[in-house]
């Protein structure tokens, strides 16, 4: 077995930028066979650059079929694939170089929602061994909804360092929804459903419950 | 009796064979019609009700029904995208057939009726021209052999109004006596003038004119209507009428109404869902299409999403959809290109798709609408084509 270890290596080794040529040229035929050449060449450039840094490719492919789906012309593709590559090159840069690529997307969606990039950092602080996908898709909701940028962090980095699980963030989601829905005012009602669960599981002792009855929690 | 048992045995041909040639035509017809529903009329064509109306309606001690079933006799052709469209524009042809029940021939069946009804429909006027025969009438009401009718329509805003004349050639069955003088000679030889009454049938015909006047006004599901007029004809005086409706759209294919006062049956031979006396009721059309409901009062809406994940990388969307033709899903994972839901039962629609674990962003459109977010998933206003919505798959039920 350790005889063999120096040979998957060098054959690791070997691969490796086989599989990554591969990766681009099924990237660029995918782009050519949905794109006019020209844009073809402009996003495949940003991609390739992306990959570079060590950046999630597919939002930014995806980013561009969305836009040439919705009758984008060729600057608003070529646009929307550089502005999702610098939202997420932003939330790598927030969120830490360890951060896995479904949090640096859900980072960069939260940033291209206008929530500022040292939200993000707190919010990995608050939760610094545990996924931020969850939270992170939570904030950008939030601010979709009409709940001011600030507001939203505050409110999703105060439940995460309380101790707030993945399925208690969705349920406090539903709850400032419902407040909203039912004509609350999206700052205040968002405040409110925080400050209550937080209120509830002080009272029933353990973190985690109160808005969805998991009772594990999550220590920073 | 065997003149009833040749009515009904009519009755049931024709009606099966309407709903065979209706379900072909006008079902396939059903998903997209082309009508503009605010168009006066468009809520009677056959092409937005489908083939297939049965109403029912109940006065204090009585009850009355009706079935219609027809054909579109319009030209069809098929579009790129395999859907029926008409070849005739605004013309329009439908030939209906009905059975009406009331109390007042409740001993005998059903009145069985024809129509043959020819229109032409624009944004906002409508014509037609229509021939009827038979159906329903009461006790001591004339045969109609033939009706003639035609109406022309407008919509103003948010009012409909038509104006409308049915020429009707009926045939009074009745008995008359005539008395026969004739002379006999008795035993002395001298003739003796006698007469005789004899009573023998003498059906005659005679021309009965309706004119009447409709307006109509419409907000959401409700709608409120007027309908008055001025019957007159051979052998009766003149005679003034009037009634009032109210609808109310249940759901897509059933309609509550409500009716106070009389309506001559010459006013109902093109209108077989309106009632002759003060009632409430209930129509219910299978196939119908959003053309036939009230304008703007069905607006198509997502209700509820669910997923279920099957590893490796297989994704069961299902959404409760309400008052939706054709539904589309379009994500990351399809690559932005719409992918057409199936419709299950309940308002249910799904389809199965290749999602691998991870964030994704997810829309819907409806009957060809904006692209949405689907209901209850976290959305992202960051597109250019509208928010989507954040599909989180984390390689469980999510």
């Amino acid at each position: 077995m350790n005889r063999a270890l120096p040979l998957v290596a060098v054959l690791v080794l070997m691969l490796a930028p086989a599989a990554r040529a591969g990766d681009e040229a099924s990237d660029e035929a995918r782009l050519g066979a949905r794109l006019a050449p020209d844009v073809a060449r402009q996003v495949a450039v940003l991609v390739q650059e992306a990959r570079a840094a060590g950046l999630p490719t597919d939002p930014l492919v995806a980013r561009a079929f969305e836009g040439a789906s919705r009758g984008a012309d060729a600057a608003g593709i070529v646009g929307g694939v550089r502005r999702q590559a610098g939202a997420q090159a932003a939330a790598r840069g927030a969120l830490g170089n360890g951060s896995q690529p479904d949090e640096i997307v859900a980072g960069a969606s939260a940033l291209l929602a206008g929530v500022p990039a040292d939200s993000l950092a707190r919010l990995r602080l608050a939760r610094p061994g545990g996924s931020l996908v969850i939270p992170l898709v939570v904030l950008c909701d939030l601010v979709a909804r009409g709940v001011p940028a600030d507001a939203a962090s505050v409110a999703v980095v105060t439940a995460a360092r309380a101790g707030a699980t993945d399925n208690v963030l969705l349920r406090i989601r539903e709850r400032i929804h419902t407040g909203i829905e039912n004509g609350g005012a999206p700052a205040g009602t968002t405040g409110e459903v925080v400050r209550q669960w937080l209120r509830v599981t002080a009272g029933h002792g353990r973190h985690g419950e109160g808005a969805g009855g998991e009772s594990k929690r999550k220590t920073p | 009796m065997a003149e009833d048992h040749v009515m009904r045995k009519n009755f049931f041909v024709l009606v099966t064979t309407s709903l065979v040639m209706g379900f072909s035509t006008c079902a396939a017809h059903a998903a997209d019609t082309g009508l503009d529903p605010a168009a006066p009329g468009a809520a009677r064509s056959l092409a937005a009700r489908g083939p297939l109306a049965l109403s029912a309606a109940a006065e204090p001690g009585s009850l009355h029904w009706a079935f219609e079933t027809g054909v579109p006799l319009g030209l069809t052709r098929r579009d790129a995208a395999g859907r029926l469209r008409p070849v005739t524009g605004p013309w329009r042809l439908d030939a209906f057939v009905n059975a009406v029940h009331d109390r007042e021939d409740a001993a005998t069946a059903a009145g069985l009726g024809y129509a043959l009804r020819l229109e032409h429909a624009r944004e906002r006027n409508a014509v037609w021209l229509g021939l009827s025969r038979g159906g329903s009438r009461a006790d001591g009401v004339p045969e109609a052999r033939l009706r003639l009718g035609a109406g022309v329509a407008h919509a103003f805003s948010g009012v409909h109004a038509e104006v409308e004349w049915v020429a009707s050639s009926v045939l009074f069955r009745d008995e008359r006596s005539r008395t026969y003088a004739y002379a006999m000679q008795d035993s002395a030889g001298t003739w003796v003038p006698r007469d005789t009454s004899v009573i023998e049938p003498s059906n005659h015909g005679a021309f009965w004119n309706t004119a009447q006047g409709t307006l109509r006004w419409r907000a959401g599901r409700l709608s409120l209507a007027t309908v008055g007029g001025l019957s007159m004809g051979e052998g009766v005086s003149a005679r003034p009428w009037a009634q009032g409706m109210v609808e109310w759209q249940l759901t897509r294919r059933v309609l509550l109404l409500g009716s106070l006062g009389e309506r001559p049956a010459p006013s109902l031979a093109f209108h077989t869902e309106a009632h002759p006396r003060s009632m409430i009721g209930i129509q219910f059309a299978p196939w119908s299409t959003k053309g036939w409901a009230m304008n703007s009062s069905l607006v198509p809406s997502a209700q509820a999403w669910k997923t279920q994940f099957e590893p490796p990388d297989r994704l069961i969307v299902r959404v409760h959809l309400r008052d939706v033709s054709n539904a589309e899903i379009s994500g990351d994972f399809t690559d932005w290109k719409p992918v057409a839901l199936e419709r299950l039962h309940g308002g249910w629609w799904y389809t199965v798709l290749r999602v691998p674990p991870g964030i994704h962003r997810v829309q819907l459109r409806l009957d060809g609408g904006a692209w949405q977010s689907p209901p209850g998933l976290p959305r992202a206003d960051d597109g250019p084509g509208g928010p989507s919505g954040t599909l989180v798959v984390l390689g469980a039920h999510d």
